[in-house]
């Protein structure tokens, strides 16, 4: 899935990131987020934060790259198409 | 999209009373079970394009095909209008974000259908079918499902908080 070890790394370098800047955008000071709120959003972001870091690393573009030389919808068996129809 | 829609689905039901009141139809509650239902039913539907291809009664090509046009959603929409209104106007939402959900998917989207068979596609990730666990594990092989479906929910947490919803009452 990674070709660099850094990769999930620098995820949680991100997820830190768009964790912060989420957490600024929505807190409002009637209602500060507690310990567990602000990790919940620090935990969620390590998804984006990955995808974001995964977007340096070449085995993901290679997947891409492979997958969009294949046609995932080509009828599996001569005559197929004729038959559903 | 894939798991992702689940976050949309959420995220929008979270919206339900802004739209509806927006669209001047009678108001649905966030996340009550009438806005979930209708949102998850209706944001899935293009995706039951799925069920006769299983069933062998059409070819895999009826994937993303018809069920992903801008007429399918309008239909939808114009077919629920007389029954709810409120329904035909958080369905409409649905569908069209299913869409702008798939946008990513080098499958493309044939919004145009019947009238043009120009897919749309953004490109960000290569679609590497409609089910099963091939699909599954090889979209997220890919960077920009995890921005975007990742991303998705932090959206829905955001509203979890903004709305007061365990664990952010």
């Amino acid at each position: 899935m990674f070709e660099y070890r850094r990769t999930p790394y620098l995820g949680l370098v991100y997820a830190g990131v768009i964790g912060f800047a989420v957490t600024q955008l929505i807190e409002t000071p009637d209602r500060p987020l507690t310990l567990v709120q602000t990790m919940i959003f620090y935990v969620l972001s390590y998804l984006p934060g990955l995808g974001l870091a995964m977007l340096g690393d070449p085995a993901p573009h290679r997947a891409k790259a492979e997958y969009l030389k294949v046609d995932f919808y080509a009828p599996k068996e001569p005559g197929e198409e004729a038959a559903c129809r | 999209m894939q798991v992702g829609h689940l976050a949309v689905v959420g995220t929008i039901a979270s919206f339900a009373p802004a739209i509806t009141e927006a669209a001047g139809v009678p108001r649905v509650n966030a996340w009550s079970a009438e806005s979930l239902v209708v949102v998850a039913v209706t944001h899935y539907l293009p995706n039951f394009d799925v069920i006769p291809i299983k069933l062998g009664w059409a070819t895999d090509r009826f994937h993303c095909s018809y069920s992903h046009s801008l007429l399918f959603a309008a239909a939808v929409a114009a077919a629920l209008w007389p029954i709810n209104a409120s329904w035909a106007v958080l369905a409409l939402v649905s569908l069209l974000l299913h869409f702008v959900a798939d946008s990513g998917s080098s499958v493309g989207l044939p919004l145009l259908l019947p009238f043009s068979t120009k897919r749309f596609s953004l490109y960000l990730w290569a679609d590497t079918g409609h089910s099963g666990w091939f699909a599954f594990k090889s979209t997220y092989q890919q960077a920009w499902t995890w921005v975007t479906e990742g991303g998705m929910f932090v959206v829905l947490a955001a509203r979890f908080y903004q709305l007061r919803v365990w664990p952010f009452s």
